[in-house]
């Protein structure tokens, strides 16, 4: 009776999950974060509360009043959360919360702090998929330097602008911005940090550094 | 129940050191051989609630994808065929956390496994240590 009664919880339970995984998966991205360690405090007493939460409503006021004098999200860019991340090691994907609800189609770029960090991939009608920089699969027609040499930028764990000609001058401390169709043209994406030969010797590769780290993404701006 | 409980504490210790490893840059697919290993010591309807409150936290889209299908899937297949061989239990569970992530590997990345068999050998191996801990912890010879 008492194992009977144990497997009727687990049913129940796993009811309930299913119903969950398809009707509310915010709440898994909700349980998810909170395991990754992405949890607000919630520890003290009742006056160190209240002298906390002074201190925060008039950071709050500071900050709005800051806000109001900055400039809103670029037009024809729309803010959007990243919700959450692909959780194993074949792609670099993020999903945001905009979808085609919000006019978001594939294709449109996505950017952090006004540098290039992906491309939208999938779009469902509340979130998209973003496929990021760092995605294997990801390659763009990029420029290198003051000079535009032309190059192709490679996505994976550590990007590289492959299939610059040997001829070019890549320095140390080029800029590489898109010159992709379909991508805002001159959009940052990261600088030079080192140059090479191709396996093949007939270009040069330049490896790269980022300003940004990916895994910390919290908001980011897609094009529309 | 209590064997249960145990479970669920290994499934979100698990799950804890996979996000902040995967914070960190490292990505393995711990829950995924913590899942197999439940497939050898629980039964039916306790490794399916292990399977899809896993499913329930790391999908990350709205809709189903190879890598999450194999996810929920393998373990339960795992569970179905454990005594068809009738090896040592520990034998068993390493060749299903091999093979299981291969089926992962080809599911979620079909032309290009062969780029990414260092992870591969990485996730079994981290896979297998963990296992192991489980095994300690959980298993009762019958």
């Amino acid at each position: 009776m008492k194992k009977r009664g144990g497997q009727l919880l687990l049913i129940a339970c796993i009811t309930a999950f299913a119903a969950l995984i398809f009707l509310k998966p915010q709440y898994g991205v909700a349980l998810r974060m909170f395991l990754a360690g992405e949890r607000a405090a919630a520890t003290g007493t009742a006056p160190d509360l209240a002298a906390e939460n002074e201190v925060l409503k008039s950071q709050l006021a500071e900050l709005q009043a800051v806000a109001a004098q900055l400039p809103a999200a670029p037009s024809h860019y729309l803010r959007a959360m990243v919700y959450s991340r692909y959780p194993l090691n074949f792609k670099n994907e993020i999903l945001v919360n905009v979808g085609s609800n919000n006019g978001i189609a594939a294709g449109d770029a996505v950017i952090f702090r006004g540098i290039l960090v992906g491309a939208v991939e999938k779009v469902f009608p509340g979130s998209a998929l973003v496929q990021t920089v760092f995605d294997d699969h990801f390659k763009i027609p990029v420029r290198v330097g003051p000079a535009g040499n032309d190059g192709l930028f490679v996505g994976g764990t550590s990007p590289r602008v492959a299939s610059i000609a040997k001829t070019a001058k890549v320095s140390l401390g080029d800029i590489v911005y898109a010159a992709g169709e379909g991508t805002p043209y001159g959009l940052p994406m990261a600088l030079v940090a080192s140059t090479s030969t191709s396996p093949d010797g007939l270009f040069e590769e330049a490896g790269l550094r980022f300003a940004y780290d990916v895994n910390t993404l919290q908001t980011v701006l897609v094009a529309q | 129940m209590i064997r249960v409980l145990g479970g669920l504490i290994i499934l979100f210790l698990a799950l804890v050191l996979q996000f902040s490893l995967a914070t960190a840059g490292i990505r393995l697919g711990l829950s995924f051989a913590i899942l197999i290993s439940f497939a050898f010591l629980f039964e039916f309807w306790e490794l399916a609630f292990f399977v899809l409150l896993t499913v329930f936290i790391l999908n990350w889209q709205p809709a189903a994808s190879p890598e999450i299908l194999t996810f929920a899937l393998f373990p339960l297949a795992v569970y179905f065929c454990r005594n068809i061989l009738h090896w040592r239990i520990w034998l068993e569970n390493l060749l299903a956390l091999a093979l299981g992530f291969l089926v992962l590997y080809f599911a979620a990345a079909p032309a290009g496994f062969f780029l990414y068999w260092q992870s591969f050998l990485l996730d079994v191996a981290a896979g297998a240590l963990l296992s192991g801990i489980v095994f300690l912890i959980l298993y009762r010879p019958k």
